[in-house]
This record gives structure tokens, C-alpha cells and sequence, in this order.
């Protein structure tokens, strides 16, 4: 095919937008902002045409600005004294809703109940398991959003993401442990069955 | 006796350092200690297995094309994204 016939943005915008709309309502969790990215991704693929080279398919293209976009978006919202107010606003209850402080830090919710099996791999394309998945992460406190994003959706490692967001390395690690620990006790609620 | 304590009732600290561990390697005595910790501890056994599918699930979950299809772009947002074409 030659390339010319491809390069018409907007007919892109007909095609893609509803997908790229819907992947980024996903990730930032707000319609108006998603409208905002979305157009800002856009404006950059019809800015940065000449770059497109027609290597990977457009919607790949357009997806890959779009992750930037939002990677941008929560660089933005990011900052280390945001994360030291929320640390030493939450560190008491969290740690005491998980842990027995007065036992040495023993788990407080026993969590024998092996809920989530080991031969994870049928599990992991149940489409009911992304929706509680989906409704867990909704729920998680926002200042833990972003390291999620940047790690899961990136794929980038510790040391960039700390980079990118302007965190310490012992506060990311402390955003991830957190993070997880809440998501764990949420699907555990959701009372995710073994799969079998 | 409260070294041992310590050590076999710090789930906390293990879990801390099992997340960490995912990614980085820990200190040799860090890396020892939750090793030991696990081997007596059901409770973190299942954390690190859980944590691990917890992992797998969501690169999937953000990487992956498999959106909903309940979103829509309206027409007025379609419409302004290639208004900004024109000025652009």
C-alpha cells in the first residue's frame, strides 16, 4: 500500500477515537480529562505525521502517544511532598488495618484462604475476574494510581518511574506494597473462587 | 527469644520485602530473613503466590486491548479533535 493513502487523521479520528477514548477512561478514570488527553493525542499524531513510518499499524501508533499522554498527565498530578502528606496522614492505619503492631507486625487478617490459584494462567483472561479486578482498582486511594500506571501500563522499571514522577525509591516501594496489599484484601472481599 | 520473635512474627516486614523483591534484588540479610520467615509462615507463603498472580493480572489488565466496549467518544469531541486539525 502505498503510504499516502493511509495518512488521513481524520479518518483516524472516525476509526480510533472510541477505542483510544475508552482506553484512556480506563486508566485516568475521569471523562473530561480522557477528552482532554485524547484530543492532545490527536493533535500530536497529526503534528508528528511525518514521523509515523508506517512500521507498526496506526492504532499502535496512536496508543503508544497515548500512553505518553497519560504518563504525562499523571507526572503532572505527581509530586514528593503530596506523597509525604499522604504517607504521614495514612501510615498509622494502614499499617493497622493489615498488621498487629503489638505482635510484631504479624498479618491481622489471617490470610490462609488460598483464593486466587496457582495455575493462574485460565484465570487470568476471565473476562469476570478483569471486572473485579477493574472495580478493586477503582477503588484503591488515588495517590497509589500513578506508580500503578507507570509500572503496569509502561512496563517501565523502578528506577524510571521514580524519575518520572519525582519519588523516592523507598516511597515507591512503600506506594507498591501498599498498593497491592489493598488490592490482595479487595479481590479477597470479592470472594474471587479458586479456579477449578 | 525476641530475635526470634521478631523474625517468624514480621509479616509486615517479609510482605514489604517480598513486593521489593519482584523487582530488586534485596541485601543478603534482608533476602535471608524473609526466606526464613516464609518457610514458618502460611500467611506470607500465600501473599507471595497471590501477589505474584496479583502481577501477572495486571499487566494484562493495562496493557491489553481488551477494552469495554461501554465507552463511547461523542460526536462533539470527534468533531473538535478535527476542528484543531484545521488550526493545527
Amino acid at each position: 500500500m502505498e503510504k499516502n493513502d493511509c495518512l488521513n487523521p481524520e479518518q483516524w479520528v472516525e476509526e480510533f477515537s472510541d477505542f483510544l477514548f475508552a482506553f484512556a477512561v480506563k486508566r485516568v478514570n475521569c471523562r473530561e480529562d480522557a477528552e482532554d488527553i485524547i484530543q492532545e493525542t490527536f493533535l500530536s499524531a497529526y503534528k508528528g505525521l511525518k514521523q509515523f513510518e508506517g512500521k507498526a499499524s496506526v492504532k499502535t501508533w496512536l496508543t503508544s502517544i497515548l500512553k505518553n499522554k497519560i504518563i504525562d498527565y499523571y507526572r503532572h498530578k505527581s509530586n514528593s511532598k503530596g506523597y509525604d502528606d499522604y504517607f504521614s496522614e495514612t501510615e498509622e492505619s494502614f499499617g493497622n488495618a493489615f498488621f498487629n503492631e503489638n505482635n510484631y507486625g504479624r498479618w491481622k487478617p489471617k490470610i490462609h484462604k488460598n483464593y486466587i490459584s496457582e495455575n493462574a494462567d485460565q484465570r487470568i483472561l476471565n473476562k469476570e475476574f478483569h471486572e473485579i479486578l477493574e472495580y478493586c482498582l477503582q477503588k484503591l486511594p488515588p495517590k497509589l494510581k500513578p506508580v500503578f500506571i507507570a509500572k503496569y501500563m509502561m512496563d517501565d522499571d523502578a528506577k524510571k518511574i521514580c524519575k518520572e514522577l519525582n519519588i523516592t525509591s523507598s516511597n515507591y516501594w512503600v506506594l507498591l506494597f501498599r498498593s497491592k496489599t489493598l488490592l490482595r484484601s479487595c479481590l479477597e472481599k470479592k470472594e474471587i473462587k479458586p479456579y477449578v | 527469644m525476641k530475635f526470634f520473635n521478631r523474625l517468624l512474627n514480621n509479616c509486615e516486614e517479609t510482605s514489604f520485602n517480598i513486593v521489593k523483591s519482584e523487582e530488586t534484588p534485596l541485601s543478603f540479610s534482608a533476602w535471608l530473613k524473609m526466606k526464613i520467615h516464609i518457610l514458618f509462615c502460611k500467611c506470607c507463603q500465600n501473599f507471595k503466590k497471590q501477589t505474584k498472580v496479583i502481577d501477572e493480572a495486571l499487566y494484562k489488565h493495562f496493557d491489553s486491548e481488551m477494552n469495554s466496549d461501554a465507552e463511547h467518544a461523542s460526536q462533539e469531541l470527534k468533531d473538535k479533535i478535527k476542528e484543531s486539525f484545521k488550526k493545527g
